[in-house]
This record gives C-alpha cells, sequence and structure tokens, in this order.
C-alpha cells in the first residue's frame, strides 16, 4: 500500500502547479470577448491610420520605404528585424486598397467570422503598419500585436461570435488546453507590461520625486487634456504621480493573488483615464481596460454577458 | 531571439517616454514637445498638424518624426545624412502643398514648463524664452528635379567671429 503511494505522480509541487497553469482546460468566453474588444481596437488604431495614410506611408510621402531603410541602417536604436507588406505597394491606390482590406479583416475578427483566419490576417495587417514607420510607433502597437498573435492561435471564435452563432451547434462552451494557453500567455504579457512600465518609471528621478504627471501635462502638443489649471496644486500632482507607479505595480502583481484579484481589476479603471487624459493615448487606454479582461472571473462575466443578451 | 521578437515587435526594449518620462539621457533631453516648424519663401509659417490632430495621432507621428530628426542631428550621434533623408520628406510635402521650391525648416523643442514659476519665467508655455532650435535645413528643389538639402550650423557649432584690431578689447555689448 505504502509503496503504491510512493510511485503515484506528486500532486502537489512545481511540476503540478505548472502543468495546472498551463494546461487546466478552460472555455473559450473570455477569449471571445477579448477577440471582440481587441478586434474593435484594432479596427480603430487601422480607421485612425485613415487621417494620415497618404501622407506618412505613400511612397511620395513624408515617409518613403527608402528613408525608413536608410535611417533604420543607420541607427542602432532601430532593430533590422522588420517585414512590411506595405513596402511593396507601388502606388497610392494599391495603399488604399490593402487600407480598406485591413479594416475589412479587423471587422470580421471583431465580428467573429472565420475569426483564427480574419485574427491572423489582422496581426499581419497591424504588423505591417508597425515596420513601415517603426519611428512612429506609440505604445499601442506592442500591446495590440501581441493580443492578435496570442488570440490568433487560440479557439477565439467559439463564443460570442457570428461563427457560433450561425454554426449548428451555436457557441461551443467546451474546454480546452489551447484556450487555457492563450489566455496565460496575454495575462503574462499584459502583467510583464505593467511591471516594465512601473520599473522603468522607477529608473527615473521625475517619478520618484512625483513631478512626472506634471511633465505630461506640461506637453501643449501631444497631451489628451489641458490640465495645466492644476499646476499649483503640488500635492495633487506628486500624489497621482506616486498612484500612477503603484497602480502599474498592482496590475503587475496583484491579478496573481486571488484575494486581490477581483479589486486589482477594477484598478484598470482610474489607471487607464488618467493615462488617456495626461498623454492623449486614448487607444492604449482602451486597450488595457479591455485586455483586464482576460483576469476577470469566467462565471461572473458569462452571467453578465447573458443578462446582457 | 532578437530576429523573432523583432519582428513580431515583441521586444521590450523599446520603452515609450510618453509613459515613463525617459529611462536614457537622450529620452530625457527630448522628453519636451518637438515640433516641426517650416519657413516658406513668401515669409509664410506652417506648423504642421498645430492645434489638430491631437485626438487621431497626427500631432503626436509629426513629434515622434522630429524627435528622431533631432537625435538623429544631436552632437552626440551626429547621423547628420539619416537626418537630412528623413526631413527632405517632410520640407517636399510643405514644398508641394505651397507650390515652392525652397523652404527651411527648424526643428524646435518648446521645454517644459516647471509647474512653480521662478520670477524670471513666462507663464504662457508658448513664449520664445522656451522655444529652442534644435536642428535647422535649407531644403531647395533644383530646375532638374533634384533635392538639396543643407544643414545650418547651429550657435554652438558655428566658428566664434574674427575679431580685428581693438575689436578684442571691446567690451561685450560695445560697438565694435
Amino acid at each position: 500500500m505504502s509503496e503504491a503511494v510512493a510511485q503515484e505522480p506528486s500532486k502537489s509541487g512545481f511540476g503540478a502547479a505548472w502543468n495546472s497553469f498551463w494546461f487546466t482546460p478552460t472555455t473559450a468566453h473570455r477569449l471571445g470577448v477579448l477577440r471582440c474588444l481587441v478586434g474593435l481596437t484594432a479596427l480603430l488604431y487601422l480607421a485612425l491610420w485613415s487621417v494620415d495614410l497618404e501622407r506618412f506611408l505613400s511612397r511620395d510621402g513624408v515617409l518613403p520605404p527608402s528613408a525608413i531603410s536608410s535611417a533604420i541602417s543607420a541607427d542602432p536604436l532601430y532593430y533590422p528585424w522588420r517585414f512590411s507588406l506595405l513596402d511593396y505597394l507601388p502606388n497610392r491606390s494599391a495603399l488604399w486598397g490593402f487600407h480598406i482590406a485591413a479594416i475589412a479583416a479587423a471587422t470580421l475578427c471583431m465580428l467573429g467570422i472565420a475569426s483564427r483566419w480574419t485574427t491572423a490576417l489582422t496581426f499581419i495587417a497591424v504588423l505591417s503598419y508597425v515596420h513601415r514607420a517603426p519611428l512612429l510607433m506609440s505604445p499601442v502597437e506592442p500591446l495590440l500585436v501581441w493580443a492578435l498573435l496570442y488570440l490568433s492561435f487560440s479557439p477565439c471564435g467559439n463564443c460570442f461570435s457570428l461563427d457560433g452563432l450561425w454554426s449548428k451547434r451555436g457557441s461551443r462552451s467546451a474546454s480546452s488546453e489551447i484556450a487555457n494557453i492563450s489566455l496565460r500567455l496575454i495575462q503574462l504579457h499584459l502583467c510583464l507590461h505593467y511591471f516594465f512600465v512601473a520599473t522603468t518609471q522607477l529608473s527615473d528621478s521625475s517619478w520618484w520625486i512625483g513631478n512626472a504627471v506634471w511633465i505630461l501635462m506640461a506637453q501643449s502638443r501631444t497631451r489628451g487634456l489641458d490640465l495645466s489649471a492644476l499646476r499649483e496644486s503640488t500635492f495633487l500632482i506628486n500624489g497621482v504621480t506616486h498612484l500612477l507607479v503603484f497602480l502599474a505595480f498592482a496590475l503587475a502583481l496583484g491579478p496573481w493573488n486571488r484575494n486581490f484579484r477581483s479589486l486589482v481589476n477594477w484598478l484598470v479603471i482610474p489607471y487607464a483615464i488618467i493615462i488617456a487624459a495626461l498623454t492623449g493615448l486614448w487607444i492604449y487606454a482602451l486597450l488595457l481596460l479591455f485586455l483586464q479582461i482576460a483576469f476577470c472571473d469566467e462565471e461572473r462575466l458569462t452571467k453578465l454577458l447573458g443578462r446582457l443578451g | 531571439m532578437g530576429p523573432y521578437t523583432q519582428l513580431l515587435c515583441l521586444d521590450p526594449r523599446f520603452s515609450h517616454p510618453q509613459l515613463t518620462v525617459g529611462s536614457t539621457e537622450l529620452n530625457r533631453e527630448f522628453s519636451s514637445d518637438v515640433v516641426f516648424e517650416i519657413h516658406l519663401p513668401n515669409d509664410e509659417l506652417v506648423v504642421p498638424s498645430a492645434g489638430k490632430g491631437q485626438w487621431t495621432g497626427t500631432n503626436r507621428r509629426y513629434s515622434q518624426l522630429a524627435l528622431a530628426i533631432a537625435k538623429a542631428a544631436n552632437e552626440e550621434t551626429e547621423n547628420e545624412a539619416t537626418a537630412a533623408i528623413l526631413v527632405k520628406g517632410v520640407a517636399l510635402e510643405a514644398m508641394e502643398r505651397a507650390k515652392s521650391d525652397r523652404a527651411t525648416i527648424e526643428v524646435v523643442r518648446w521645454v517644459t514648463q516647471s509647474n512653480i514659476l521662478g520670477p524670471d519665467e513666462a507663464s504662457d508655455p508658448n513664449s520664445p524664452s522656451y522655444r529652442e532650435v534644435l536642428y535647422t535645413v535649407d531644403v531647395i528643389r533644383k530646375s532638374d528635379g533634384k533635392v538639396v538639402v543643407s544643414k545650418r550650423a547651429s550657435a554652438k557649432q558655428a566658428a566664434p567671429p574674427i575679431l580685428r584690431g581693438n575689436q578684442e578689447n571691446a567690451p561685450s555689448g560695445g560697438k565694435p
């Protein structure tokens, strides 16, 4: 009897925790919601490029591909590994054709039609915009790209999609390991993002002193809202600066503790609002809000969405 | 790992000064607003996307491009060729709109105000005292269509004026 117990693989310890973390089958409800919202963000991102498409990305625009190649090869800050379909478009008509196709892919991804394929196509399209002009990259792209990448190999079209609605079986809520792996990758990557933001902030004196928020407020050409009327409120400025660092750390570490998870999920709302108001990066703030759904409780989310019909 | 992480935009080296207010000295130096000011021959001044494009990102894109040019033209990096290549597109766009064959482009940094203003500091963030020209070029399109970009030396880089005779002893600000 005792021998049999000894030969049984241990159900505790690092190995079991590792297997449970990555390979416990889960349903695709959260992935379905994430696909809708990340698809919406990609759609907004691409739609906003319409304003500057010809100006920045056409061959005879402000940044022709040859200028980008020269700039990147000369500057070690930029990486040499890049590939953009936009580099191969011969004229403005082809550029607009590609742009409309990219918007269509993002729309289909959001609606959940041929979800895996359209998510992968949206991923390639967004990546093409990033690599066409890496000098213009904002904080949105790195988040958007990996969210689309992880969603593209998950069964994100099983729930909350037109695919699910049209299929005879309706939404497929079967659990799978691949759904869990994609979700875990999204969770980990999101937390690492917050962790890098927080630690980078701590490497700069303005976040320690407490005037970093004022520096963001004073960027009169790129800021979101003009909050310079608050300039005299030193206490408030210092407080918000330190609050942002605290929130970034809380969002990086808090979701891994079951007791704090639901509370920390709400903290993303003030964080995103402050970032959008200070920097004008509203798509980035929106994406942070959406990605936090990866940490929502599956049952509560399903109930809430059920109530919404 | 570089080829994979960089190709897939997963490289964590690229932190964003908008969120961190710069993690390196170079970022810190340029963390203020940087814009293009384009002077056209008919005394017209064009500031691309001035006062608009705040929410569509146009403003930010011009600002990031101006920042990249300023960094390339920085005295430490001295990557003049890159700065010239990048500024040419901005100049040509403005020249085509104005149907002009020449333009002077300035990359201007608006220094961040301190929140508690000192007695000598202007309250208007657009006051000339906060304006700092980082890079100036003249762009000329010749009749054969060739575009020439020539950099103007900054005050720091220019050689000191040659003083002759008694001028060497003249008090500063005095008549030569």
